[in-house]
C-alpha cells in the first residue's frame, strides 16, 4: 500500500456546548482543517465521519455532518465510534483507491445526559438495570488494577495533575486550571476509588483531518505526517470474561500498530504519546498496554515524572481527555495534536524534536476497544 | 487495488420480532450461517465490521455488546452506521478492508432489531430537525409518498402500475424462505389496502423485522484456494446529497442516484446497464420507489418505469429480475437491508437462489438508501472476474 500522509488538521474549540448545532461544528472544523491544508472542498474525494446518534439526540447524524464536512455528492461513510476508527477505514479506503480525504469526528456531550447514553450500551435485561456507565465501570477496573498492582490514588491524582498542568497550557481544554496532588484527592467522590478529577470532561468539540497518499500529500504539504502504523482490536463485552486489571485491547491494537510501524521499543522509538483515558487511572495501565514500561511498573512512571511534558516519554502534552473529552472525536483530536506536535506546531505544550509520535484511544466500557497509530514525520 | 470476491454469505429467517435471541444471539446466527455457507472457521476472519442503526434497537452501539456473537473478540472490529445504507455501506467497508491490502479475509456482519424498539417511524423521525420539521411527523413514509405523487404528477405512473410492483415483489418473496412477508397478493388487493400515506397504501410500504445478516469477503489468492464458486466484486460506489430534500431539483428524479449508478458502472466497465446486468436488488421499502430506482439507474428511460413494469420487463422472467429476494418491501430490517440485497445478489450470481433463482444469472446489482432519499450505496457482483 503507498504511504498515506496527514496534510491537514482542523479543531473547534473546546466548549460545554449549547453554543453551536453539531453540524455547524462540522462545517466549522472542516473549513479549519481544509484552510489548514490550503485546499478547496472540491479537491476532495470522500468524506469519512465519526460520531454517535444518541449522544447528539439525532438519528442518522451522518445525513448533517457529511455534507457539512465537504461531502456533499461525494462517497462517505460513517463510523459510530470514536473518530480514530475512521481514521482506520479512511486508511483503508485510500488504500483502495480513494483520493483526498476528509476524515471527521464531531463529539457532542451537551445534547443528552451522557451517564444516561452510556448506560444504554449495556445488555438491556440483566445489565442496565445496575446502572452501569462509563464512570463507575472504570472505578471498578480502577479497584481492579490497584488489588493487582501497588498503584495508589496518590499516583493516580499525579496523572490528573500532570494532565491538567498541560491542559491549562493548551487553548483546547475545558478544565483550564491546573490543580494540586491535594486538590484531586479532596475532588468529590464520583465512583469510589475514582474522583470527578480523575474522570475526562465531557465537552463538545469537533475535529477534521485530511489524508491522502503520497503522491498528492507531497504536493499539498511541506510536511506530511505519514501513518506509519495502525492497529485496532475490541476485547470481550461480558466484564466477568475480562481480566479488568490489564487493557488487553489497547495491548493488541499496539502490537499490531507497532508491527506495521517496526518498533522494537517504543519507549524509545517514539518521542510523544497522546493516550485518550478513560480514567487517571487507565492512562497508567495505560504505560503498560503500550509497552512502556513492564506489566505493574505504570505508578513507578508516573511518579518518575518521565511522562511529564519535559521527561523522557511525554504522555499526554495536549492534557489529555482530562482537559477535555469530546467524546466520539476524543481519540482523533489525539491524532490531531500529535501531528501538531510533529509539525512543531504544538504552541506552548510542544515537545522539542519529536520526529515520531503514538495517538491511542478506547472506547466501551473498560476500554473494551481500541485503536493506536503511529505516526512520524520524514 | 487488489480484486475482492465473496466467498460466503449468510441470513436468518427475518421476523417482525425474535423475542427467542438477544442481539448477541442473532448475530452469531448471521455469522454462524455465513461461515457454513464458506466452509470457514471463525478463526480464519481476520478483521469484522459490524453494522446496525443504533437507535432502532434502543441499545447505544450494540456492536459492543455482540461482539462475542460475531466472533471477533481478540480481532480488528469497526462499527458502521450510516442510516438506511448501513447494510451495504457495512458491505463495502469490509470490501475496503481486503481491497486494500491491510486484511486478506473480513466479515460484514449486520444485526437489527427493530421488533424491540418503538414503532420505527417514530424513530425516525428523530432523524429530522427538531426545531421545524419533527412535529409535522416527517419519516421515510413521508418522504416516500412525496416522491410518488411527484412521479405520478410529472410522468403520470398510476396506482395500477405500483400495484404491479407490489405483486412482484410478494411473488418472489413466496419462494425465499427467509423473506418476513410471505403472502399471495393481487392488484386488486394491493389498490384496495389501507391508505398509508396518499398515495401509498399499506400492501405498498415495508414491514420493520428483526434479523442478522453476514458476508465474507476474500483476496483474489484466498478466493481461489477458498472458494470453488466465489461472487466477484465488480466495483462499489456511494453518495451523499444535501439534507434538506427542499433543496432538490425534483422529488420525480433520483439525480443522486444517477450521479452513484454512473461511478459505479464506469467502476464495473457497464455500459448498458439493463442488457449487462441480470439481476438487480433495489433497496425500495415503497413501491414507488423501485419506479424512480429503476430510472435512475438507468435500467429504463424517464418516466417509462410503469409501462415497462406493466410489460413485465422486471420480472423473474422478464429482461432483468428485480428484487427476486422480494426485496424490501416484503423483509425490512433496517440497518442490515442494505446487505440482505448484497447476500441475494451473490447468491444469485453463484447460482444458489434455490428457488428464487433467476436463470444464467451472471450479473448483479446491490442499492441502498437512506437518510431523507439522500445517501445511496451501490455494489455489483458477478459470476465472473471483471
Amino acid at each position: 500500500m503507498e504511504r498515506i500522509g496527514i496534510v491537514g488538521v482542523g479543531m473547534t474549540p473546546i466548549s460545554s456546548g449549547k453554543k453551536e448545532v453539531f453540524y455547524d461544528a462540522s462545517f466549522e472544523a472542516a473549513r479549519r482543517t481544509l484552510a489548514d491544508a490550503r485546499l478547496d472542498q472540491g479537491a476532495l474525494d470522500q468524506v469519512v465521519t465519526a460520531g454517535y446518534d444518541l449522544a447528539c439526540g439525532r438519528t442518522i447524524t451522518n445525513m448533517y455532518t457529511t455534507p457539512a464536512a465537504g461531502g456533499y455528492m461525494k462517497d462517505e461513510t460513517r463510523i459510530s465510534d470514536d473518530g480514530m476508527f475512521a481514521l482506520a477505514q479512511a486508511w483503508m479506503r485510500i488504500g483502495a483507491g480513494f483520493g483526498i480525504t476528509m476524515c471527521l469526528a464531531y463529539g457532542i456531550s451537551s445534547e443528552a445526559p451522557m451517564p444516561l447514553i452510556s448506560n444504554l450500551m449495556f445488555e438491556p435485561l440483566f445489565h442496565r438495570p445496575f446502572g452501569p456507565y462509563s464512570g463507575n465501570i472504570a472505578a471498578l477496573q480502577a479497584s481492579a488494577y490497584c488489588a493487582e498492582s501497588k498503584a495508589k490514588p496518590e499516583d493516580a491524582a499525579l496523572v490528573v495533575v500532570k494532565n491538567l498542568k498541560q491542559g491549562s497550557k493548551n487553548p483546547r481544554s475545558r478544565r483550564v486550571k491546573p490543580v494540586t496532588q491535594k486538590q484531586v484527592e479532596k475532588s468529590p467522590m464520583a465512583a469510589w476509588p475514582l474522583r470527578e478529577l480523575d474522570l475526562p470532561s465531557y465537552s463538545d468539540g469537533t475535529v477534521g483531518l485530511i489524508l491522502a497518499p503520497e503522491h498528492e500529500a507531497k504536493r499539498i504539504s511541506s510536511c506530511p505526517i505519514w501513518i506509519e502504523g495502525i492497529g485496532w482490536s475490541i476485547d470481550s463485552y461480558y466484564l466477568g470474561e475480562r481480566n479488568l486489571a490489564e487493557l488487553k485491547s489497547l495491548s493488541e491494537a499496539a502490537r499490531r500498530a507497532y508491527l506495521m510501524a517496526g518498533i522494537k521499543d517504543p519507549a524509545r522509538e517514539i518521542q510523544v504519546f497522546e493516550v485518550a483515558e478513560q480514567s487517571s487511572y487507565y492512562e497508567i495501565m495505560a504505560y503498560e498496554a503500550l509497552g512502556l514500561i513492564s506489566p505493574g511498573g505504570g505508578a513507578k512512571l508516573i511518579r518518575s515524572g518521565a511522562t511529564e511534558l519535559s521527561g523522557r516519554i511525554p504522555v499526554n502534552p495536549s492534557g489529555g481527555a482530562i482537559s477535555a473529552d469530546p467524546v466520539a472525536a476524543t481519540g482523533l483530536f489525539r491524532v490531531a495534536e500529535a501531528v501538531l506536535q510533529l509539525q512543531g506546531r504544538a504552541g506552548k505544550v510542544q515537545v522539542q524534536g519529536a520526529k515520531r509520535a503514538l495517538a491511542s484511544v478506547s472506547s466501551g466500557p473498560a476500554g473494551q476497544a481500541s485503536c493506536v497509530v503511529v505516526l512520524r514525520r520524514d | 487495488m487488489r480484486r475482492v470476491a465473496i466467498i460466503g454469505v449468510g441470513q436468518t429467517k427475518f421476523r417482525t420480532r425474535r423475542d427467542d435471541a438477544t442481539h448477541e444471539e442473532l448475530t452469531f446466527e448471521g455469522v454462524s450461517r455465513a461461515l457454513e455457507d464458506a466452509a470457514l472457521s471463525i478463526s480464519q476472519i481476520e478483521s469484522f465490521v459490524y453494522g446496525t442503526m443504533d437507535p432502532f434497537d434502543g441499545v447505544n452501539s450494540p456492536d459492543k455488546w455482540c461482539v462475542g456473537g460475531a466472533g471477533a473478540v481478540g480481532k480488528p472490529y469497526i462499527k458502521i452506521s450510516t442510516g438506511g445504507t448501513t447494510g451495504l455501506t457495512t458491505g463495502i467497508a469490509a470490501y475496503h478492508q481486503v481491497a486494500s491490502g491491510a486484511f486478506d479475509i473480513a466479515m460484514a456482519v449486520c444485526t437489527q432489531r427493530v421488533g424491540v424498539g418503538d414503532d420505527a417511524q417514530s424513530i425516525l423521525n428523530t432523524c429530522v430537525c427538531p426545531i421545524y420539521e419533527r412535529d409535522a411527523g416527517a419519516g421515510a413514509i413521508t418522504v416516500g409518498a412525496q416522491q410518488a405523487s411527484r412521479h405520478m404528477f410529472k410522468y403520470g405512473s398510476t396506482d395500477y402500475q405500483r400495484a404491479l410492483v407490489s405483486v412482484d415483489a410478494h411473488k418472489n418473496a413466496l419462494n425465499n424462505p427467509y423473506a418476513h412477508i410471505q403472502v399471495d397478493v393481487t392488484p386488486e388487493d394491493v389498490m384496495n389496502s389501507r391508505m398509508i400515506e396518499w398515495p401509498l397504501r399499506l400492501l405498498e410500504c415495508c414491514p420493520r423485522s428483526d434479523g442478522a445478516c453476514a458476508v465474507i469477503f476474500a483476496s483474489e489468492e484466498q478466493a481461489k484456494k477458498l472458494c470453488p464458486k466465489p461472487a466477484w466484486v465488480w466495483g462499489e460506489a456511494s453518495i451523499i446529497d444535501s439534507y434538506w430534500w427542499g433543496e432538490r431539483p425534483d422529488l420525480a428524479d433520483w439525480d443522486i442516484l444517477s450521479l452513484a449508478g454512473r461511478r459505479l458502472f464506469k467502476m464495473a466497465g457497464i455500459e448498458n446497464p439493463i442488457k449487462e446486468i441480470d439481476v438487480a436488488e433495489l433497496y425500495a421499502p415503497f413501491t414507488s420507489q423501485t419506479l424512480l430506482e429503476l430510472e435512475a439507474l438507468g435500467f429504463c428511460g424517464k418516466g417509462e418505469s410503469g409501462p415497462q413494469i406493466e410489460k413485465g420487463v422486471f420480472k423473474m422472467d422478464g429482461e432483468m429480475a428485480v428484487n427476486p429476494s422480494g426485496g424490501v418491501l416484503c423483509t425490512n430490517p433496517i440497518g442490515a437491508t442494505g446487505l440482505v440485497r448484497l447476500v441475494e445478489a451473490c447468491l444469485q450470481v453463484t447460482g444458489k437462489a434455490e428457488k428464487r433463482q433467476v436463470p444464467d444469472a451472471e450479473v448483479a446489482l446491490a442499492h441502498a438508501w437512506g437518510g431523507t432519499m439522500q445517501l445511496h450505496a451501490l455494489m455489483i457482483v458477478g459470476k465472473h472476474k471483471r
